[in-house]
């Protein structure tokens, strides 16, 4: 696998699906849960920063394409 | 000499010289009859009026074209007393009389031409447009020549005119046009269209246009020919075996070219509609454009919209699976020290452990324990 700054958001997404798997295994041990919990925020709250990032960068590329469709 | 002597063969002589001295040439005008070509070579016709009938002999070679009897001709000949056949005079040229005539004659001509296929609309050729040098068979004094050059310069610059100056009525005439486009024909620089015109006149005067010689000359031109003849009513021969005919001189200039200024406005209407063109293709071209971002923000919405839903889904998950909600219905954590006790087997009468409830952290100490049946 190459050298990246950071993963994809496929990649934090499928984290977190394996993360959600593992905890609801039964066999899971209760510390390891919350660990596992914690984990999963960290990857919630990234993936919707993710996210924001992606719908600015969209609104921001909109408004460029509407401003030269206006120049026409 | 009244008293003289004479045996036949030298009356027919001493007759003939004087017929010769009197009447070196004679023309006589009237209706033919009983006209008839013997050998493909001699021609017999008889001249009659009301009161008399004069017998004449010549060759085909003077025919001005295939006649009829009951047509009025006109024909210059010599009278003569042939030894043998009697009275006759010998014809020099015939040419038909009178308009009903002149008509007569062209009409059979012109079936006899027709026929020959010299109308044929597929010889027609396509004239150069415009042409480079004009070969023009006119009268270099008429108004006809006057006008084709003025108008041809007012509409086009830089053709080149080589004028071949030729009678364009009366006898010399045939002779002279077919000479002059055989002549351009002939040229080594030749041109490559040629005008053969004159102003109008009465159907005598355009004569020299239907005749056969003329007519075959223009058909058999190599270089592509126009035949203008002002305002005439009836079409003469050479126009119809022309590659084009026109109307007048001057028509036949603004046939030959075009007309600058015409062009101009013609060149710039061009201009126009290219860049109309032009924009409408950039146009269409920004429109599709257009169309393609339009799709291109629904679709990246689209996924967008997708990948959030997934999120919210996993995020509804991740709240289910906080151990933390348990704790707030009712279920409680058990350690000993950091080791979470899952079983009773873990645990002795006396040990202290630490409970956790959601909203608590508790130290208990254990005073019985009973494990459950089948443990």
């Amino acid at each position: 696998m190459p050298k990246s700054v950071q993963k994809s958001y496929q990649d934090v997404s499928a984290e977190l699906d394996e993360v959600l798997a593992s905890l609801q295994n039964a066999d899971v041990q209760v510390d390891e849960a919350v660990k596992l919990y914690e984990r999963g925020l960290q990857l919630v709250a990234e993936l919707e920063k993710r996210i924001t990032q992606t719908e600015n960068t969209i609104t921001k590329l909109t408004l460029q394409a509407e401003r030269a469709k206006g120049d026409s | 000499m009244n008293d003289v002597e004479l045996a036949p063969s030298e009356f027919v002589a001493l007759l003939n010289q004087t017929l010769e001295f009197a009447y070196p040439s004679v023309i006589v005008q009237g209706e033919l009859a009983n006209f008839r070509v013997s050998k493909n070579r001699w021609v017999y016709f008889d001249l009659k009026d009301e009161l008399a009938t004069v017998r004449f002999f010549g060759s085909v070679y003077q025919l001005p074209g295939p006649l009829e009897d009951g047509m009025m001709v006109k024909v210059r000949g010599t009278p003569r007393l042939h030894p043998q056949y009697g009275f006759s005079v010998t014809t020099q040229s015939i040419t038909p009389a009178g308009e009903g005539s002149i008509k007569k004659a062209a009409a059979l001509l012109e079936a006899k031409l027709r026929a020959e296929g010299l109308f044929e609309p597929g010889r027609k050729r396509m004239l150069p447009y415009p042409p480079q040098h004009v070969g023009l068979v006119t009268s270099g004094e008429s108004a006809a020549h006057r006008d084709f050059i003025k108008v041809l310069h007012a509409r086009w610059g830089g053709v080149r005119i080589t004028l071949v100056d030729v009678q364009v009525q009366g006898e010399a005439a045939p002779a002279q046009i077919t000479q002059a486009i055989a002549l351009l024909n002939q040229a080594s620089d030749a041109p490559d269209v040629l005008v053969v015109t004159r102003g109008g006149g009465s159907a005598d005067d355009l004569q020299a246009f239907s005749t056969e010689q003329v007519t075959r000359a223009v058909a058999a031109s190599r270089i592509p020919t126009v035949v203008a003849i002002g305002h005439e009513i009836d079409i003469s021969l050479a126009e119809l075996a022309a590659d084009m005919r026109a109307s007048t001189p001057s028509n036949a200039a603004e046939l030959l070219v075009p007309d600058r200024a015409h062009e101009l406005v013609r060149l710039e209407h061009q201009k126009a509609r290219l860049t109309q063109s032009a924009t409408a293709f950039t146009t269409t071209q920004r429109q599709r454009l257009i169309a393609y971002i339009t799709r291109m923000t629904h679709l990246v919405d689209a996924s967008l919209r997708q990948t959030q839903h997934n999120l919210a889904m996993q995020k509804q998950l991740l709240t289910a699976l906080n151990p933390q909600a348990a704790l707030t219905r009712g279920y409680a954590l058990v350690y000993r020290g950091k080791q979470a006790i899952r079983s009773g087997k873990q645990v002795n009468t006396g040990d202290t452990l630490r409970v956790v409830l959601a909203d608590a952290d508790m130290e208990v100490v254990v005073q019985k324990k009973q494990m459950k049946e089948g443990e």
